[in-house]
């Protein structure tokens, strides 16, 4: 029989990765709308710290997929499915890369290095160019609503293999029951 | 400052004679000095806020002028003098900028200028220069020392026509400027840099 589930390693950092990137969502949606002080510097800092964890795990989960593929999808799945799964775990990838560059570009765009977690000098991936910030804000942004769209599809997805095909295609990435 | 100032031309025996002898004749500095016309259109104001490694921002201001003069036969002649608008602070959103404009900062209805004058130049090496002066910011003042740097220096620009570039680097301290406001988290030091074309007048 096929391997029908992925490596705890895979669903490890899978899972670690979801819950980081949500307090990630929470913290940037809530921490632009404050006002200027004490609160607000501290949750950029941590934002550009959780962010660039974000980056590392999602280094390390590529690395991990290379050596080990993910379970092939059962060929039950509509045609369409199996077409676009591929797809939206790709794009989730990506964004969970483009998220925490575009957001390292930024702050060295803004002329501010940054200090991972207070101790690592982490090197300026630019000059400071406030034109650039301006167009890297940007990006970061429509990165953001980008990834709320596929995470929700992502989600979707769940609902609907578990809820109401029951299929067990979440099962497969599920930490707790094996398969 | 003079030609000898910022280029190597001093160097050449014919430019050595000819200072000597305008200096000699009581003509040098009229003969000599060049002024020179800095300002925002070719030029930038940057200043980075904050010695935090946690927390750290930065701004600039676009509208601002200044004159250089440049006497190379007397370095110690030479002067910088800058005038910056306050108002035309620009942070990196439009909140802090606000705030920077605010009374705690530059409060800028009440000191709407920020000002540099040198009182002190002198050549630390071929393309370098020291240069001390006061910086006057919310009615007070204090000393600045630049370090400043030139390059692409065009001894037979016409008027109006790019002269040299400078870039100057100094800091200072805001809290002697009553600028307090979240000392403890960003820092007290302020890096400001300004990177500008010179013109001939």
């Amino acid at each position: 029989m096929a391997q029908s589930s992925y490596h705890p390693v895979a669903k490890t950092l899978h899972w670690v990765t979801a819950a980081i990137v949500l307090v990630m969502l929470a913290l940037g949606l809530w921490m632009t709308g404050l006002p200027l002080g004490f609160t607000k510097l501290y949750a950029y800092a941590w934002h550009k710290w959780i962010g660039l964890v974000v980056l590392v795990l999602t280094l390390g989960r590529l690395l991990w997929r290379w050596r080990h593929p993910p379970p092939a999808l059962p060929d039950a799945l509509p045609a369409w499915q199996l077409r676009l799964a591929p797809l939206a775990h790709w794009a989730l990838l990506l964004l969970l890369l483009g998220m925490p560059i575009s957001g390292w570009l930024m702050s060295s765009a803004a002329g501010v290095s940054v200090y991972w977690f207070g101790y690592i000098p982490l090197p300026d991936l630019v000059p400071r160019d406030i034109a650039l910030f301006e167009t890297l804000r940007t990006t970061h942004y429509f990165l953001s609503r980008l990834l709320i769209v596929v995470l929700l599809l992502h989600v979707g997805a769940v609902v609907h293999h578990d809820l109401l095909r029951r299929d067990r295609i979440f099962r497969r990435m599920w930490p707790f029951g094996g398969t | 400052m003079t030609i000898a100032l910022l280029s190597t031309d001093v160097r050449r025996p014919t430019t050595l004679l000819l200072a000597a002898f305008l200096t000699l004749a009581g003509a040098g500095p009229a003969a000599a000095a060049e002024r020179l016309e800095i300002s925002g259109k070719y030029g930038t104001i940057d200043f980075a806020i904050g010695n935090s490694r946690v927390f750290r921002t930065t701004g600039s201001f676009t509208d601002w002028k200044g004159t250089v003069k440049v006497d190379d036969v007397n370095v110690g002649q030479s002067s910088v003098d800058v005038i910056v608008k306050t108002a035309s602070i620009q942070m990196l959103d439009t909140q802090q900028t606000n705030i920077l404009k605010d009374s705690d900062y530059f409060d800028v209805a009440h000191f709407p200028e920020m000002t540099f004058h040198s009182t002190r130049v002198e050549r630390t090496g071929e393309y370098s220069l020291k240069v001390e002066g006061d910086i006057t910011l919310r009615g007070v003042t204090r000393p600045m020392t630049l370090a400043m740097t030139v390059s692409d220096r065009q001894p037979q620009a016409a008027p109006g026509a790019r002269y040299a570039r400078f870039r100057g680097v100094g800091t200072i301290k805001r809290s002697e400027f009553g600028m307090t406001k979240y000392i403890d988290m960003v820092g007290d030091n302020v890096e400001i840099s300004i990177t500008t074309e010179a013109r001939r007048h």
